[in-house]
C-alpha cells in the first residue's frame, strides 16, 4: 500500500524532490529526508505499472455489458496500456537524453510515466461503476460514457506525467516539452492502432478504435 | 487472430512478468540499502572493514 501512496503523493501538487530532500533547501537541511535511491525509484516505477495493469483490468470489465467480452477486456485493456507504453517509452527516453542534457535521468522519466499510468488507470477504475451502469442500461449513452471516461483518464495521465517530471527536478525546457509531446503522440497513435486490430473493447467499434483507417474513412472518395 | 495480436499478447505477458521479477529484486535491494544506512548511522564513524566486518578502519 505504501508504494501506491507514494505514487499518489508524487502525482499530487507539492514541492519538488530537490526541495523536499534538502538539495534545494538551506535551512533544516539536516532533518530533511534522504533523496530516494535509484533502486527505490525503479521499484516505485514497477509497482506503479503493475498497479496500472490491475486498475485498467477493472475498467475493462466495466466497459462491456456482455459477460464473455467483459472478461476478455480484463486482458485487452491492460495490454493496450502496457504495450502502447512499451512502444512509446524507448524513443521518448532517447529524445529525452539527447535534448534535455545531463540533468535528464531516464529513471525520472520512468517514474513519471509510471505515476501517470497509475493515476490515469486509477481515474478509469474510479469511473468504472458509472461506466458499467451506463453500459448495462443505455445502448446510446453507454459507449459515449465509456469513451469519455477513457479520454478523462488519458488527459489526467498526461497532466500527471508533466507534473511529476517537473517535481523530479526536470527543468522546463525544449527537451521536456519535446519528450512529453512525443510520448503522448506515440502512445495515442499506438493505442488507437492496436485497438483497431483487437476485438472492440466496447460493444461496437468507435471511431477511435478504427485506428488510422478510421480517419481516412471520413475523407471524400474520389 | 492476427499476428499483431499474438505479438502484442506475448509482449504484454513478458513485460508484466519482467516487472514482477524486477520488483521482487528491487525490493530486496532497497531493504539491503536501508539496512546498510541503518547500520552506518548506528556505527557512526566506523566503516566496512577489510576483514569483512563492520569496524573501525585501521
Amino acid at each position: 500500500m505504501k508504494p501506491f501512496l507514494s505514487l499518489l503523493e508524487l502525482a499530487s501538487p507539492g514541492p519538488s524532490v530537490d526541495d523536499v530532500t534538502g538539495a534545494g533547501a538551506t535551512a533544516n537541511a539536516t532533518s530533511a529526508p534522504p533523496a530516494p535511491t535509484r533502486a527505490e525509484q525503479l521499484a516505485l516505477a514497477c509497482t506503479g505499472l503493475l498497479g496500472a495493469v490491475g486498475l485498467a483490468a477493472i475498467w475493462g470489465v466495466a466497459a462491456n455489458s456482455s459477460a464473455p467480452h467483459a472478461v476478455l477486456n480484463a486482458l485487452k485493456v491492460p495490454m493496450l496500456v502496457i504495450v502502447s507504453g512499451a512502444a512509446s517509452l524507448p524513443i521518448t527516453a532517447l529524445v529525452w537524453k539527447l535534448t534535455a542534457g545531463r540533468a535528464a535521468k531516464t529513471t525520472s522519466l520512468l517514474v513519471a510515466y509510471s505515476a501517470a499510468a497509475f493515476a490515469g488507470t486509477l481515474v478509469l477504475a474510479l469511473l468504472s461503476p458509472i461506466v458499467a451502469l451506463y453500459q448495462h442500461s443505455s445502448a446510446f449513452a453507454g459507449p459515449w460514457v465509456a469513451l469519455g471516461s477513457a479520454v478523462v483518464g488519458f488527459v489526467g495521465a498526461a497532466c500527471v506525467f508533466i507534473r511529476v517530471l517537473r517535481k523530479l527536478g526536470s527543468r522546463e525546457g525544449i527537451g521536456q516539452n519535446l519528450a512529453v509531446g512525443l510520448l503522448l503522440v506515440i502512445q495515442l497513435a499506438t493505442l488507437s492502432q492496436l485497438a483497431s486490430v483487437l476485438p472492440p473493447v466496447f460493444g461496437q467499434r468507435t471511431a477511435f478504435g478504427r485506428g488510422v483507417d478510421g480517419l481516412r474513412s471520413h475523407e471524400p472518395r474520389p | 487472430m492476427s499476428g499483431v495480436v499474438v505479438v502484442a499478447g506475448l509482449a504484454f505477458v513478458t513485460i508484466v512478468a519482467s516487472l514482477a521479477v524486477a520488483l521482487g529484486r528491487l525490493r530486496r535491494r532497497v531493504e539491503l540499502e536501508e539496512a546498510e544506512r541503518t547500520i552506518a548511522a548506528e556505527m557512526g564513524d566506523q566503516a566496512w572493514g577489510r576483514c569483512g566486518r563492520w569496524g573501525r578502519e585501521p
